[in-house]
């Protein structure tokens, strides 16, 4: 009987440790799912494929001077952004390898000649792109609207992209207000157009 | 004849070293005259994440925008910009995402104080846990006494019996058994 008290004492410490070794591990452990966690959240979770803007809809942005630049249409014309001061510009990032940005070019097409009448200019910017390839499908599109490349990078970069289609609506004053990631709808064109006109 | 195969080989061997050096030269991005100015760009290239393959530097990543990201980093190198400058300047664009190791400031001090704060909390744990064993010995299991659990007591109470038990057996039996043999017989 004396024999087994003395067991148990003996076993309260090494069930003592056993609880600290357990602390000791779980401690980093959640530490660092938390890390994780808030990473993740920050970074926006991960992109679904690369360079290409699955997740649709708007992103907040602190209405800030556009990056002005200069990109050569494929008419051949010099334009720079600032340029284009005066007028609502919708600036549309796209590529003529980008499946998304194929599928709404025929609905961007039709809809610009009605924003062209009511002072809104559409300007598309082909990143990432060959020259030959994204006039081809420029022209194919029937866009009547300027359209250029990227060639050395210098705009994606600017804007910081990372994926495309994507889509900046910028005031009459320069100032960036809206911007948009994936595709949009006719019925998100009309209600930022008439907003911004309105404003 | 076959010293004629060996020159051969030997002027192929320096042939392909001559042409892998001209390829790696020709594939570096690298257009600075400065060794120094190289080094630099080479170092920020190795500080900057390319934003669209997570996890790669540029100087690893082959997509385009980190190829155009090295051209940037050279062009400002080139311009005189510092490299705390020309960081920023993909900071403002793409956000602190693009650095490779976080700036020591707000929650990102987390990052680096976590590492070494877990690793000495671990090797203390470690000392403390070693030095409390080392204390009580080898642990029970391992003892030479046969009373090491408490499953093992009650073993030694069962033995102790089976033990008793058997040593009654061992002894002459009883004269009471005989007149029992005999009536079954």
């Amino acid at each position: 009987m004396a024999e087994q008290d003395n067991i148990t004492q003996e076993e309260r410490p090494a069930n003592h440790r056993k609880l600290i070794a357990m602390v000791a591990v779980a401690i980093p452990l959640i530490a660092l799912f938390a890390i994780l966690g808030v990473a993740l959240g920050r970074s926006g979770g991960v992109p679904a494929g690369i360079a290409i803007n699955s997740a649709f809809g708007e992103v907040d942005v602190d209405p800030d001077m556009a990056r002005d630049f200069v990109v050569t249409t494929f008419g051949g014309q010099q334009l720079r952004l600032s340029d284009l001061r005066g007028q609502v510009v919708m600036l549309d990032f796209w590529g003529s390898w980008c499946a998304p940005c194929r599928q709404e070019a025929p609905a961007l097409a039709a809809a610009y000649p009605g924003y062209k009448a009511q002072g809104v200019e559409f300007l598309g910017v082909a990143i990432w792109d060959v020259e030959s390839e994204a006039k081809r499908f420029a022209l194919e599109s029937g866009a009547g609207y300027p359209m250029g490349v990227d060639t050395k990078g210098n705009i994606a970069i600017d804007y910081g992209l990372t994926g495309i289609p994507e889509k900046y609506f910028i005031d009459v004053d320069g100032r960036i207000v809206r911007k948009f990631v994936g595709p949009v709808s006719d019925e998100i064109l009309e209600s930022v157009f008439s907003e911004i006109l309105t404003n | 004849m076959f010293t004629r195969t060996r020159r051969y080989s030997e002027t192929t061997f320096i042939f392909l070293i001559v042409s892998a050096i001209a390829a790696l030269a020709a594939c570096s991005t690298s257009n600075l005259p400065l060794p120094e100015d190289q080094l630099r760009a080479q170092a920020l290239d190795k500080s900057l994440i390319c934003p669209i393959c997570p996890g790669e530097t540029i100087d690893r990543s082959q997509v385009q925008l980190a190829n155009q990201m090295q051209a940037i980093v050279r062009e400002q190198v080139e311009d005189g910009r510092s490299d705390a400058q020309i960081r920023q300047f993909f900071v403002d664009r793409y956000g602190e995402r693009v650095l490779a190791s976080p700036p020591k400031e707000g929650f990102n001090l987390v990052m680096w104080i976590a590492p070494p704060v877990g690793i000495t909390l671990a090797l203390l744990v470690l000392f403390l846990v070693t030095k409390s064993m080392l204390r009580q010995g080898p642990t029970p299991a391992l003892r030479p006494s046969n009373a090491s659990s408490e499953h093992d007591v009650d073993l030694e109470a069962y033995l102790e019996l089976v033990d008793k038990e058997l040593g009654e057996r061992d002894d002459p039996p009883p004269p009471a058994e005989k007149p029992d043999t005999e009536g079954t017989a």
